[in-house]
């Protein structure tokens, strides 16, 4: 700007000259009024130009912490170099522990390489507050929503999402070349298996994975040895004969929680019920000729073939909820039948070696005694890894060795439980972008800046080492080719990567509550609790499960105007 | 009002706005929106008017007329908690002799209250710890193993555990209400009563009791209030688990409005509670002016 201000003075100088002087005529003044006129502009553009110039020159001499910001500087990307150079904030919305402290250091890590743009990290306590959040505030036109947010969080389904303008679809966005990562795309920077996970119903691409999330059961090894077990179990029968040895040790032999609203057991319930209605999956695929159907859907579910040792068989098939009410009234899955029998049979023996006080103690309360060595084992998820060692190192002479089992198989196969569980296996941190654009487009595109940074592999390694660093939840094993961890943490880490993920809708057509409702659940639970306190039978306990399938499942039916028949326009 | 009236009281008149601007947005507007969206089905984006549907669910769920039968034995309880425990220890402090030691005795029942209720929760949260809890332990130690028990995890003990919370139940307010009522009755009529042989029982039944009234009503309704908007420590100890055996209607509230974006039978279920609440203190209050 200094130079453009002297060349302002000097004309200013001239003018005011000229006025001294009072020669020259009106038509002169008024020339030279225009002519001073166009020079200021001139110079102000000029002015302007050469400081988008410097700034430019600074971002590139910027010192960054890590190798995504050196890659950067040789090759900036297109989004930001076209960035205006107005400071802006953009908001990255995620769950309390969640990556929190990594994310962190990737805003610091981009601030400094685009000191133009800060990256506030928002975190949110819990899901619910989160979900209720975003959609509250894109209704009210999304001027206070973040701009980078978890898809699987959003409140409705990702299409939906992407009808009603909350998110962005990311079709040619993940397609565009990554300047952090050597121009390789998202799409290529990303393991393939898990892209299919990231269409909409209307085959949009609507999130970019960025992790694996597992569930499992984690055990102590010391305490296990002490039993006389040397192998984790990997057969239900196999599970119980080594509890109750751990139960005749005098330790707890399993800790979980069925709290209302944490209850762990929702995840065990949904592999039996995938396990023994895998078979009828492809009854709630939307289908050619279906109302719901579209070509790109055609395209995806048309690749879908129900083989019973193919647990992969329906990765990012398109379902229809309709259809899958459709399936429970048909009857076809016998809720009262045999599989429902061993798996609720097998949930009760389960509950006898369960901490006592399990249906009100807290999920942090269950793993305290994991931790404090009290339970031999804990049925939780991959996210609890990084806050484990954690512990671990602070317990220092009294750490245990540990690891982490499956969901076990049946010893003895049954049919109606065919080839191997499975269990929950999808991509944990879905990111996704929110539709601002008619809000603030060039808000939009730094998000998308952002996201591709977050994905270099150079950086989605720094918020990995980060987290496990300050002890909260890494997901699970990354999905960013390129980010490695130690032998150890992948160790504990895949330890969760069941063969398939289960498909949690079908749980509907044998336990009901469609919507998830808190104090359905309740309900529920209450019921479950008498059946494993033996205050009803087996059968007493079926029989009302049933009853509360279809009273949940009518009204759920009911609500969404629905005749069950996938053909008609929804 | 007059203009000059009004003029001479402006000042006043403005210094109150900010205040009354605050007490509508905030409490009055919330209370006013919760009524219109209690006939709505609500969840913070759309918005449809179902007339009295809410509260016909409401009265048709099992699990809220559970939650009925349970609130009504917490207030009953909390009621007679508030209305026989403080009494008791205000009437012995009052009895015993020594101002010292009555001052003692008295800081000593009103300090907790400046404990937040949240400690308190949290703490008999670790009383009643199935593992570690003081309760489990005390019996382990004198050798009534056998007796241990998850004394909030099992549906049998939950809703008495809750209730039995805060033993031995003198809240400081109730205390102090009791305790300053007793101070100012008229000593020379109790004193008369004495020399005419009126034994100490009889002077607490038929003089104390019946002059203390008025703060057992005062009591009765607070008490009321509280257990019905009562839902942090049920929340804590055991989330109206297990099951539904612990839940209470504004814990049901709480689920159906944060849990399931259920906001209009959220609103509804306030709304009930509300014009409970409402409909008794309007009792109470024109019972007290009756008498008094």
């Amino acid at each position: 700007m200094s130079n453009g201000t002297q060349e302002e003075l000097s004309v200013s100088n001239k003018r005011h000259n000229n006025d001294l002087k009072g020669e020259t005529s009106m038509k002169k003044r008024q020339l030279s009024s225009m002519l001073l006129a166009i020079v200021m502009v001139l110079v102000i553009l000029a002015g302007c130009s050469k400081s988008n110039s410097n700034s430019n020159g600074t971002e590139s001499a910027s010192p960054s912490g890590s190798k995504a910001s050196e890659t950067a500087s040789d090759s900036p990307s297109a989004s930001a170099s076209e960035a205006p150079k107005e400071e802006k904030t953009i908001v990255f919305s995620t769950i309390q522990n969640y990556y929190t402290d990594g994310l962190k250091k990737a805003a610091e890590d981009y601030n400094k390489l685009h000191p133009e743009t800060k990256v506030k990290i928002d975190i949110v306590v819990d899901n619910p507050t989160y979900t209720a959040s975003f959609q509250a505030k894109m209704a009210a036109g999304g001027d206070d929503a973040p701009d980078i947010v978890h898809a699987n969080l959003l409140g409705d389904s990702p299409g939906n999402n992407i009808k009603k303008n909350f998110i962005l679809p990311l079709n040619d966005y993940v397609k565009e070349p990554n300047p952090y990562n050597n121009g390789t795309s998202l799409w290529d920077g990303v393991d393939g298996a898990y892209w299919p996970y990231a269409y909409s119903d209307a085959g949009d691409i609507f999130m970019v994975p960025f992790d694996l999330v597992g569930t499992g059961f984690y055990y102590n090894k010391d305490l296990f040895a002490k039993a006389g077990i040397t192998e984790a179990p990997t057969t239900w029968e196999d599970m119980f004969a080594s509890f109750q040895k751990l139960k005749d040790s005098g330790v707890i032999p399993l800790a979980l929680t069925q709290v209302p609203g944490q209850d762990t057991t929702g995840w065990m319930i949904g592999a039996f019920t995938d396990w023994a209605a895998r078979s009828l999956l492809p009854e709630v695929f939307v289908q050619p000729g279906d109302a719901r159907n579209t070509p790109d859907v055609e395209a995806i579910n048309s690749k879908v073939k129900y083989a019973a040792d193919n647990p992969f068989f329906d990765i990012g098939a398109v379902e229809d909820p309709e259809r899958r009410m459709a399936l429970w009234k048909s009857g076809k899955y016998d809720m009262q039948g045999a599989a429902e029998k061993k798996y609720w049979s097998t949930l009760k023996e389960l509950s006898k070696y369960l901490q006592p006080g399990y249906a009100t103690m807290s999920d942090a309360d269950s793993y305290k005694l994991f931790i404090a060595g009290k339970a031999a084992a804990y049925w939780n998820g991959s996210w609890q890894v990084g806050t484990i060692l954690k512990d671990q190192k602070s317990l220092k002479d009294k750490a245990f060795a540990w690891g982490t089992f499956k969901f076990p198989d049946f010893k003895t196969p049954d049919p109606n439980f065919p080839d191997h569980p499975r269990g929950i296996l999808v991509p944990g941190h879905q990111i996704a972008i929110t539709n601002k654009m008619k809000n603030d487009e060039d808000k939009v595109a730094r998000a998308k800046d952002f996201v591709k940074f977050l994905f270099s592999p150079a950086e989605a390694q720094v918020v990995y080492t980060t987290t496990i660093e300050a002890g909260q939840f890494v997901q699970g094993p990354s999905l960013v080719k390129g980010v490695t961890l130690s032998d150890e943490v992948n160790s504990y880490l895949t330890g969760f990567i069941t063969a398939g993920n289960m498909n949690q809708g079908i749980g509907q057509i044998a336990n009901g509550n469609p919507k998830g409702e808190a104090n359905l659940n309740s309900e529920m639970k209450a019921l479950q609790l008498q059946y494993y306190n033996d205050k009803i039978s087996l059968e007493e306990f079926l029989k009302k499960k049933a009853a509360f399938t279809t009273k949940t499942n009518e009204n759920y039916i009911a609500e969404n105007k629905w005749d069950l028949d996938p053909k008609t326009n929804p | 009002m007059s203009t000059s009236r009004l003029r001479k009281y402006s000042i006043s008149y403005l210094f109150l706005v900010p205040s009354f601007l605050f007490i509508f947005t905030f409490l009055y507007y919330p209370v006013i929106l919760a009524f219109i969206h209690s006939f709505t089905k609500w969840n913070l984006v759309t918005s449809e008017w179902i007339g009295f549907d809410n509260f016909r669910v409401m009265f048709s769920d099992s699990v809220f007329l559970t939650g009925a039968t349970n609130q009504l034995i917490y207030t009953v309880t909390d009621i007679l908690k508030a209305l026989i425990f403080p009494l008791v220890a205000a009437e012995l402090i009052f009895l015993i002799g020594g101002n010292k030691i009555k001052y003692l005795f008295r800081t000593g029942f009103i300090l907790p209250m400046l404990l937040p209720g949240i400690v308190t929760i949290l703490l008999w949260q670790n009383i009643y710890d199935p593992n570690n809890g003081l309760i489990n332990q005390l019996l382990i130690a004198v050798g009534l193993d056998s007796w241990t028990h998850a004394w909030l995890g099992d549906e049998t003990t939950s809703i008495w555990s809750i209730v039995f919370f805060g033993f031995p139940f003198i809240a400081g307010l109730p205390f102090l209400i009791y305790y300053a009522a007793i101070g100012g009755m008229n000593q020379e009529q109790i004193e008369a009563a004495r020399i005419d042989g009126a034994n100490r029982w009889q002077v607490f039944t038929k003089m104390h009791i019946p002059f203390l009234i008025p703060q057992f009503k005062v009591i009765t309704i607070l008490t009321i209030i509280s257990s019905l908007q009562d839902f942090v420590k049920i929340m804590v100890l055991t989330a109206g688990g297990p099951g539904v055996s612990t839940t209470n209607p504004a814990m049901i509230m709480y689920n159906a409005a944060f849990g399931s974006s259920q906001y209009g039978y959220g609103s509804a279920i306030g709304v009930s509670l509300f014009l409970v609440i409402l409909v008794l203190t309007f009792f109470n209050l024109k019972f007290l002016k009756t008498d008094y």
